[in-house]
């Protein structure tokens, strides 16, 4: 199928012709790129007083949702600061794109999307954002303004969900993409240590920094 | 860099006790500093919003609603089902408000489109009757609104306008009732008196041209 006809499916999503259900992360982005082309018909739409009382309705179910539910909107503040800490990312360009790596993991037949965001230890800063698509199998390493101190080297950890010992990814790339395979899931956690160069001489991290685990955002 | 000793977690024997994620309520406190300057601006709103502010919320309920509901009411065709639709599409709001960027499109545009696509969405899954919209008439709330009516006025809303009115005028009419109505291509088909499957190819020709102008 080309990538006209692609758009074209897309449009016709934004039409309403057919679901958004079951949208790829690419066909969700080029629907929303019509959803925006088409949206300023939207202002010629008479507005009608909507029925008393709904505002409040409406505030109930945010209440039972929260409730019910608080992961919902820890979900929401995770998004958030994850945005800003791209924008951190971004800010510092140079750095993030002289270490962004690729690593693979398992494809899976729903499309998901999870981070991991590494916060320091000592002070919850961010030191590494991993971003997990299912969909296409493929994970994003961004280092947010991560430098080892004179003399050392920076190491990636893994620890699989249930597993007792980490294991090493190994040291961060100078390189500008590295490509490395790794298994990964949902719980694994993640870690940078500090380490002679060259990398742990035991095999463990032997002075690791930064900590995270891997959460679905949706 | 930080420079505290703590080793709990991967090299520690003692089990990971979780991510420690940044306690942000600095952003937070300035973020609703923002809101009480931004007064009607509902792309600050918005974004106070999505940190779960519901002082903002609630301001752009009350910007946004009767607006949302014209929308909703269009689509849905029952007051009841219009107003699940919002209520939802208001969750949605709440939610996904970190989901909105201001680079791409006016916060307006977003409330507007979210609303539409869940009308859209209730409507289909509640599966309404297909004949209705094609015999009840032509009540207010079934005409198409007319693009060009619109106050926006931006480069954006007249290249689309311009761009419409290229298409063959049965096509235009086909695409706006599938936008301000959410006619499905069987309503259209019973409507225009023709296969779903030409109704299918006519949209999807015009849509293509649609494309190509806009793009010019």
């Amino acid at each position: 199928m080309s990538d006209v006809e692609r758009d074209i499916d897309a449009a016709e999503r934004a039409l309403g012709l057919e679901p958004l259900r079951g949208e790829d992360r690419e066909g969700r982005a080029a629907r929303e790129a019509w959803d925006l082309r088409f949206a300023p018909l939207l202002d010629a739409v008479e507005p009608v007083a909507p029925p008393d009382g709904l505002l409040g309705r409406i505030e109930a179910r945010i209440e039972a949702l929260t409730d019910k539910d608080g992961t919902v909107v820890e979900l929401a503040r995770m998004r958030r600061r994850l945005r800003l800490w791209k924008g951190t990312a971004a800010a510092a360009a140079s750095v993030a794109a002289a270490l962004a790596l690729w690593i693979a993991v398992p494809a899976n037949d729903m499309p998901a999307r999870y981070v991991a965001v590494v916060t320091s230890d000592a002070d919850g800063t961010a030191g590494m954002i991993i971003e997990f698509d299912t969909g296409s199998g493929l994970a994003t390493v961004i280092p947010v303004g991560l430098t080892a101190p004179e003399g050392r080297a920076l190491e990636m950890w893994q620890l699989p969900n249930g597993a007792e010992r980490p294991h090493s990814l190994g040291l961060l790339p100078d390189t500008p993409v590295e490509r490395r395979t790794i298994q990964a899931g949902p719980g694994d956690v993640f870690a940078i240590s500090f380490e002679p160069p060259g990398g742990s001489p035991t095999g463990q991290p032997t002075d690791p920094r930064f900590h995270g685990t891997i959460v679905q955002v949706e | 860099m930080p420079t505290g000793a703590t080793t709990t977690g991967v090299g520690a024997t003692k089990p990971f006790d979780g991510p420690r994620f940044p306690i942000d309520s600095t952003m937070r406190r300035g973020d609703a500093a923002a809101v009480t300057e931004a007064d009607d601006d509902i792309d600050a709103l918005l974004g106070a919003v999505a940190s779960q502010d519901r002082a903002a919320f609630r301001r752009v309920y009350e910007l946004t609603s009767a607006k949302l509901f014209g929308i909703s009411l269009r689509i849905c065709r029952d007051r009841d089902i219009a107003e699940e639709a919002l209520q939802i599409a208001f969750l949605d709001i709440w939610r996904q408000a970190d989901r909105f960027d201001p680079a791409r499109g006016p916060g307006m545009a977003w409330v507007s489109v979210v609303a539409r696509n869940r009308a859209i969405d209730v409507v289909r899954r509640r599966g309404r009757e297909r004949n209705r919209s094609v015999d009840d008439g032509e009540t207010a709330l079934q005409s198409v609104p007319d693009p060009r009516q619109a106050t926006d006025g931006g480069v954006d809303h007249m290249a689309l306008v311009a761009c419409l009115d290229e298409l063959e005028e049965h096509v235009r009419d086909m695409v706006l009732r599938a936008y301000y109505l959410g006619e499905t291509r069987e309503d259209l088909a019973a409507r225009f008196d023709a296969p779903v499957n030409t109704i299918k190819t006519w949209l999807r020709r015009g849509l293509q041209s649609l494309r190509g102008c806009l793009d010019r």
